[in-house]
């Protein structure tokens, strides 16, 4: 059975992070689509509609747990993947506070990546109804 | 951990030039370690009885350790001990010093009694010396207080994640006051919240590129948006790993976001430079108070 196409948002404002993560996700037959800061990310994010959001917590023009409020204020339903250096429980009580759905230690590894993606193609996606 | 040790004392014994000790860090790896060395190290045989097995080497077809024991110079049980110890790496950075030419067997000699005498370690405490101990007996900072507790901790950190991520042994020296920065780069990051630090990496180019390719595991080959990104990621997961530490000894930390400047360098306050010696080049640790 074909593998359902994930669209996936990345969100991280270092070009490394975000081209490796791009790089894994693109073997992983996913659909990505990138943003470099937390403004820009809530405008694409409902530009694109897409099934997950991989963003991290400290980054330019607003942060990643402001980020995550507004698009959770925009589409509640939202699935938000925080992936941070910065993986204490403070953060991470924040995060799901906020509405994430899971959160990532950096330097994140490609079993992680997977389990999240393999996660989301069990459930119907919406935008593929 | 020896090798660092080791290494460290050299430097600062001034036995062998820093350039020397990065040219011998890139073949310790692969080095075997002859008898020898091993022999000097474990006081079985003098430098110069190892000399003369040498020379008897090259005019009998026999081994090392044959020669050594018909000479008197070995009993087996030293001899068997020693090829028993031969496969460990312990002795790398002392190897290739000698193969290099930089010490004689003598002066090797002299230095290993000498720094075992200095430092008050047996071989196997120098195996178990860990980096914060390291760090710990060579840095001063205690003008600083608790602060200077911290900038103990966060090197002992880094010096970790410098092999864990890079792949490379570090080597630290001594910590100099700093106000200014003048390399060419400098990438760094505030910690922010019960305590204020300023971290940095300052550096020149081909350090840079060098950390970028081997954080990254991208082949770049010049400084771009990629390779700038790539070290200041670096910077940013100690940088995080250290706040993790922090919080699970109940201190809330917070990360600013990191910069990678080459002019309009910061203004330091209380700032300290710590020089590291890397396989391929020298960077520099800088710790200041961070507001």
């Amino acid at each position: 059975m074909e593998e359902k196409k994930v669209k996936i948002l990345i969100c991280d404002d270092s070009s490394l992070i975000r081209k490796q993560l791009k790089d894994l996700l693109l073997k992983m037959n996913c659909e990505v689509i990138e943003a470099v800061n937390g403004k820009e990310v809530v405008t694409i994010y409902q530009e694109t509609r897409p099934d997950v959001v991989f963003m991290d917590i400290v980054m330019p023009e607003a942060d990643g747990l402001e980020a995550l409020k507004d698009i959770k204020a925009y589409d509640q339903g939202a699935k938000v993947v925080m992936l941070s250096s910065i993986g204490t429980s403070t953060k991470l009580i924040q995060a799901l506070k906020n509405g994430a759905m899971d959160f990532i230690q950096k330097p994140y590894t490609a079993e992680q990546i997977s389990k999240v993606i393999s996660d989301i193609r069990q459930v119907p996606i919406a935008s593929s109804l | 951990m020896f090798n660092q040790h080791f290494g460290q004392y050299l430097l600062n014994e001034k036995k062998i030039t820093s350039e020397q000790l990065v040219e011998v860090m890139e073949y310790e790896r692969s080095a075997r370690i002859k008898l020898g060395v091993l022999a000097i190290n474990a006081g079985f045989m003098t430098a110069l009885q190892v000399e003369n097995v040498h020379h008897l080497q090259r005019i009998k077809d026999k081994r090392f350790g044959e020669l050594a024991v018909e000479e008197g110079y070995l009993t087996y049980a030293q001899l068997e001990d020693l090829l028993e110890n031969q496969h460990c790496r312990h002795l790398g950075l002392s190897q290739v010093i000698v193969d290099k030419g930089y010490l004689s067997l003598a002066e090797l000699e002299e230095v290993l009694v000498k720094y075992k005498g200095d430092t008050q370690h047996t071989d196997e405490e120098l195996d178990r010396m860990d980096f914060d101990e390291a760090a710990r007996k060579l840095l001063d900072f205690s003008s600083d207080g608790a602060q200077g507790e911290v900038y103990q901790d966060y090197v002992a950190l880094l010096q970790r994640n410098i092999i864990r991520f890079l792949d490379v042994a570090p080597l630290i020296g001594k910590n100099e006051s700093v106000n200014v920065i003048t390399s060419q780069w400098l990438i760094y990051q505030r910690i922010a919240g019960e305590i204020n630090l300023f971290t940095g990496l300052a550096m020149d180019d081909a350090a840079l590129l060098e950390i970028a390719c081997k954080y990254s595991g991208e082949a770049l080959t010049e400084i771009d948006e990629l390779a700038k990104d790539s070290v200041a990621e670096f910077l940013n997961m100690v940088n995080g790993i250290f706040c993790v530490n922090a919080s699970n000894q109940g201190m809330e930390l917070d990360l600013q976001l990191q910069k990678v400047v080459n002019d309009q360098m910061p203004a330091l306050e209380k700032g300290y430079r710590i020089p590291i010696t890397l396989s391929f080049g020298k960077i520099d640790v800088i710790v200041a108070v961070g507001e």
